[in-house]
């Protein structure tokens, strides 16, 4: 009996704490050490991503000797202009021009926009999320669209906090958009997200003619979502005899894995 | 003083895990934090380990989309059933022991969290939980050799370098 008491106390206390400290979240009351949380480990969480990136376009470049031979030709081919660009550019001159791609984007448009950069990834590689450095305080709200280059779309925003957002990307099991192609009669569908690695439009109508390439574009139905950001190209249509529709596979036109400065559209 | 130290280790590894390794492929796999606190049950004991459990799982949950305390419940969970499997039937502390734990340990961690995300999103706590499909149970493959191996590597490294981890090891038994 003398053994159970302090085990006893030792989890009525640390049971206690536990639900304390979720409570008090809930609450909203840790929120000043959160945010403090966040903002002490921002750059150094953005500059690990960056390098996490680095070692993995690394090597993605040399995972197959085929690749690594074409890679061989190709710099070859380029070499005597990347002396030249090497001298010249750096990573914020980098930076510099994707942000000027989005800014042009977002101009063009007359979008209002907020650049931002990636910081985080979700840890558990079972759900697609990207944790981005700004939040409520810049005026971010759930449902904002996430662009990459000239209105690619990667993901929408799914959780805000003070000085940090989450965004949800296109390829995620959770993400459910509504979607057209650009073909001649602007077939309409909804795309979701397959297993994290690419996506299908589904509810495309039997009659529809759909293609390969064919560029699969926002259809503007939802609120915050702008219409003709672009989603990706159709890869492959699987057409059933007996069923009312056909699926397309979607891939992005960039890779969702590399990503490091973003714009979100404040539609 | 110790710790503020284990407090800035156990911060850097969440950073690490929330931005280095699930930029990497496999890598993706490690549960760092997992690893930080089984290995806590041998160096500093249960009731320690449970502490910075309660830490490192509260960071972690900061940088989810699933409801927040997820992960500390998950983490804590497996962390018990971990220490009353290695008090109960894995007494011997062999290699093979060491694999069963820390297999035990992911498995119990990743079902944990299976379990909350759905009840929470069958409430409608949540709009997000753990879809299982192929890849999800290749993955969990994946996590549990990749956890296994840096474990070992750990565990050897740590027997190598320092004997007082060693006599730690044993004297927590």
């Amino acid at each position: 009996m003398k053994i159970l008491i302090p085990k006893f106390k030792f989890i009525i206390i640390f049971g206690a704490s536990l639900a304390l400290l979720i409570f008090f979240h809930y609450l909203g009351a840790l929120k000043p050490l959160e945010n403090l949380f966040f903002k002490i480990l921002e750059p150094l969480q953005s500059q690990t991503t960056i390098v996490g990136n680095r070692i993995q376009d690394y090597f993605y470049r040399f995972s197959s000797v085929q690749e690594l031979q074409e890679e061989n030709q190709e710099l070859k081919d380029r070499v005597n202009n990347l002396i030249v660009e090497n001298i010249r550019l750096n990573s914020i001159l980098e930076e510099n021009k994707i942000l000027e791609e989005q800014l042009e984007f977002v101009k063009e448009n007359n979008f209002d926009y907020l650049p931002t950069r990636v910081i985080g990834k979700n840890f558990d590689n079972s759900l697609r999320v990207l944790i981005l450095n700004k939040g409520q305080n810049n005026g971010v709200k759930i449902g904002f669209p996430v662009i990459v280059g000239r209105g690619i779309l990667v993901g929408q925003i799914v959780e805000v906090q003070n000085n940090i957002s989450k965004a949800l990307l296109l390829t995620d099991s959770h993400s459910v958009v509504g979607a057209k192609i650009q073909n001649k009669t602007q077939t309409s569908g909804i795309v979701v997200g397959e297993h994290g690695l690419t996506m299908k439009m589904e509810l495309i109508p039997q009659n529809e003619e759909v293609r390969k390439n064919d560029l699969v574009i926002t259809s503007g139905l939802e609120e915050y979502l702008p219409e003709n950001l672009v989603i990706g190209e159709v890869e492959k249509v699987t057409i059933k005899t007996g069923e009312l529709f056909q699926v397309a596979i979607i891939q992005p036109t960039v890779s969702l894995d590399h990503l490091e400065i973003l714009t979100i559209l404040k539609f | 003083m110790k710790n503020f130290f284990i407090f800035l280790i156990l911060t850097l590894l969440v950073v690490l895990q929330t931005s280095f390794l699930p930029s990497i492929n496999y890598l993706d796999n490690i549960n760092l934090i997992l690893i930080l606190i089984f290995s806590f049950i041998f160096i500093l004991g249960i009731k320690k380990a449970l502490w910075w459990g309660l830490v490192g799982g509260l960071m972690l949950d900061l940088y989810s989309i699933l409801n927040f305390g997820v992960i500390t419940i998950a983490l804590i969970s497996s962390l018990v059933l971990t220490y009353f499997l290695f008090k109960n039937f894995f007494i011997n502390r062999s290699f093979s022991s060491l694999i069963i734990l820390i297999t035990t340990a992911t498995l119990f961690y990743n079902l944990i969290l299976i379990i909350l995300s759905k009840i929470l999103k069958f409430i409608n706590l949540n709009t997000y939980d753990i879809i299982l499909t192929f890849q999800y149970f290749y993955s969990l493959i994946e996590k549990i050799i990749f956890n296994i191996l840096l474990i070992l590597i750990i565990f050897f490294i740590g027997n190598y370098l320092s004997r007082k981890l060693r006599f730690n090891f044993k004297s927590s038994l």
